[in-house]
């Protein structure tokens, strides 16, 4: 059985109210979901509690999901995208002061603890996402770390593919900036209203 | 000439499938493009580091103590049609898969000396198990029970009244099927004298149809139908009919032609010309395929998986300071999205927003 044909059963029989299947769901996306919520979030526990959230909503509204358009993980993405946002605005600040935060922590804990310059630009890189506009992070992190489609993306942000490979090359572009002109507390200024 | 953006998009896209980032760009005229390429690859290595490979054990079994009570409270938030739908989920697919439009049309016409009368039953299943409505209900199986005595019909003119007394017992559980379906309905306020109307008058088919074949059929069939024609004597002396809560009051004007037709009219076609029940149900199976999820069109999912679990990590790894995995081993370089047309062209046909082709954010 294919992969895709292998979700499909799976989503059916979670639409079942099959709990091992749902079980199986997680296990399978639960890596990436992860990955991607912590990036945004930057702590591992809030992480943890939002993950279990975006499944969790998934079951909920499973029932709903059929395969028209870019598939399940789209879907749940989508999800984990809105249960992100959620959390911002229950912080009661921005992304943007939450990233910066992060931010001047890392850089100065990575003053006193870089080890290997490899790693240190791994981080940079990392940290350099940060800065960029939501819908960019979103193109970045969806594309390079969950291995998405420009369709399953498009999907997710609501957006066109156009719009999508628009805003990655601006993304790119912008990292670029911040990576060329980065001191060493790692501000550097970029363009954040390029939103397409 | 390509746009950047689409050249940038092709050199991305070849390294996600495990190609080198200057090769990825070399043959493009737009050279500026390759750094952006080059970071991209930098940047894939740094976000795909340490993605855990499985759920903390703790943390799995905590949500799906939590998805238990989530399903177990499911089944009481979901209306009818859906459980329905659901719980048959294998024997829809099987009928709706197999029968081709054609294959579907000829069994409708099958009778019980045909090879495709088997699927003709199940297409009659699927009907009444998609009707959602007790109502909707007992007008397919009254349908059904006419067809049968379309078949009885048919099958005697063929010269094979060895089939009429399996027909008979199926008339019979129909109708007894379709009665106590009405009742039902009654019992909820629905006004059924519609479809008691037309139960009555197949009752009254039947009846006229066992008159015109008694003396054409074996013995033994006979004695099956002297036993059906006391049982009708029976029920004719009782004032509410044979279930004691048909609406008595209920005319026949609303038999569709079809049913109304004398017992001697022949085969009508396998009276599927305007039954209430074929309609409904032929109506309901495309809403009931629609309601199952579609088969997949191409979900680009195969890379997910791949790429998100990577299997060198025998556990997820403790988080950093950071609040990154501190995992630094990424043993999927060669994973790369399956990003492919058919999901492309799903999503975006006619450029148009991709909320428009049935994928919406779903929102708390």
């Amino acid at each position: 059985m294919t992969e895709k044909r292998e979700l499909a059963r799976l989503v059916k029989q979670v639409q079942n109210g099959d709990l091992e299947a749902f079980g199986q769901l997680y296990d399978r996306f639960y890596g990436p979901v992860f990955a991607y919520v912590l990036h945004q979030v930057g702590s591992a526990a809030d992480a943890e509690d939002i993950v279990s959230g975006v499944f969790l909503d998934a079951l909920q509204k499973i029932g709903g999901f059929t395969w028209r358009g870019a598939g399940f993980g789209a879907w749940l993405f989508s999800i984990a995208r809105n249960d992100v946002m959620d959390y911002f605005r229950r912080q009661g600040r921005s992304r943007e002061a939450t990233i910066t935060e992060q931010h001047m922590e890392l850089a100065s804990a990575e003053r006193v603890d870089r080890i290997a310059e490899a790693a240190w630009d791994e981080r940079r890189l990392r940290e350099a996402v940060w800065q960029l506009s939501e819908e960019q992070q979103q193109v970045v992190l969806l594309k390079l770390m969950v291995n998405f489609s420009n369709g399953q993306i498009a999907a997710v942000l609501s957006k066109s593919e156009g719009a999508v490979k628009a805003l990655q090359h601006r993304a790119l572009e912008n990292l670029r900036k911040i990576m060329e002109s980065g001191t060493e507390d790692g501000t550097a200024l970029i363009d954040r209203e390029s939103a397409i | 000439m390509a746009d950047i953006t689409d050249i940038l998009d092709s050199g991305l896209d070849e390294v996600l499938r495990g190609g080198a980032a200057g090769a990825a760009v070399a043959s493009e005229p737009a050279v500026e493009v390759a750094p952006l390429v080059e970071l991209g690859s930098a940047l894939r290595g740094a976000l795909r580091t340490g993605i855990p490979a499985h759920p903390p054990a703790a943390v799995r079994e905590s949500l799906l103590a939590r998805a238990q009570a989530i399903v177990k409270d499911a089944p009481a938030r979901r209306s009818r049609s859906v459980r329905r739908l659901v719980l048959r989920p294998a024997a829809l697919a099987a009928v709706l898969l197999t029968a081709s439009a054609g294959t579907a049309l000829a069994a409708n016409a099958a009778g019980p000396d045909s090879v495709l009368y088997p699927l003709k039953q199940e297409l009659e299943n699927a009907r009444s198990l998609i009707a959602v409505q007790p109502l909707d209900r007992a007008a397919v199986k009254a349908g059904d029970a006419g067809k049968r005595l379309d078949e009885i019909q048919a099958m005697v003119n063929k010269g094979e009244p060895r089939f009429v007394g399996g027909l008979l017992a199926a008339y019979d559980s129909d109708m007894a099927q379709a009665r106590q379906l009405v009742s039902q309905a009654a019992a909820g306020g629905a006004n059924t004298s519609a479809v008691a109307g037309m139960i009555e008058a197949t009752r009254a088919r039947h009846d006229a149809l066992l008159a015109q074949i008694a003396g054409k059929v074996p013995a033994d069939v006979q004695s099956i139908i002297s036993h059906e024609e006391h049982q009708g004597q029976m029920n004719d002396g009782s004032p509410a009919g044979r279930d004691g809560q048909m609406d008595s009051g209920a005319s026949t004007g609303g038999m569709s032609p079809g049913n109304s037709a004398p017992a001697g009219g022949g085969v009508s076609g396998a009276g599927d010309g305007g039954m209430p029940g074929d309609g409904i149900g032929s109506g309901q199976i495309h809403g009931g395929s629609a309601a199952e999820p579609q088969e997949p069109a191409e979900p680009a999912e195969g890379g997910m998986k791949s790429g998100g679990q990577s299997g060198s990590h025998p556990a997820a790894p403790a988080p950093s300071h950071s609040g990154q995995p501190t995992d630094s081993g990424d043993s999927d370089s060669h994973s790369h999205h399956t990003d492919s047309m058919s999901d492309q062209q799903n999503m975006n046909s006619g450029g148009s927003s991709p909320s428009a082709s049935g994928m919406s954010a779903p929102r708390r």
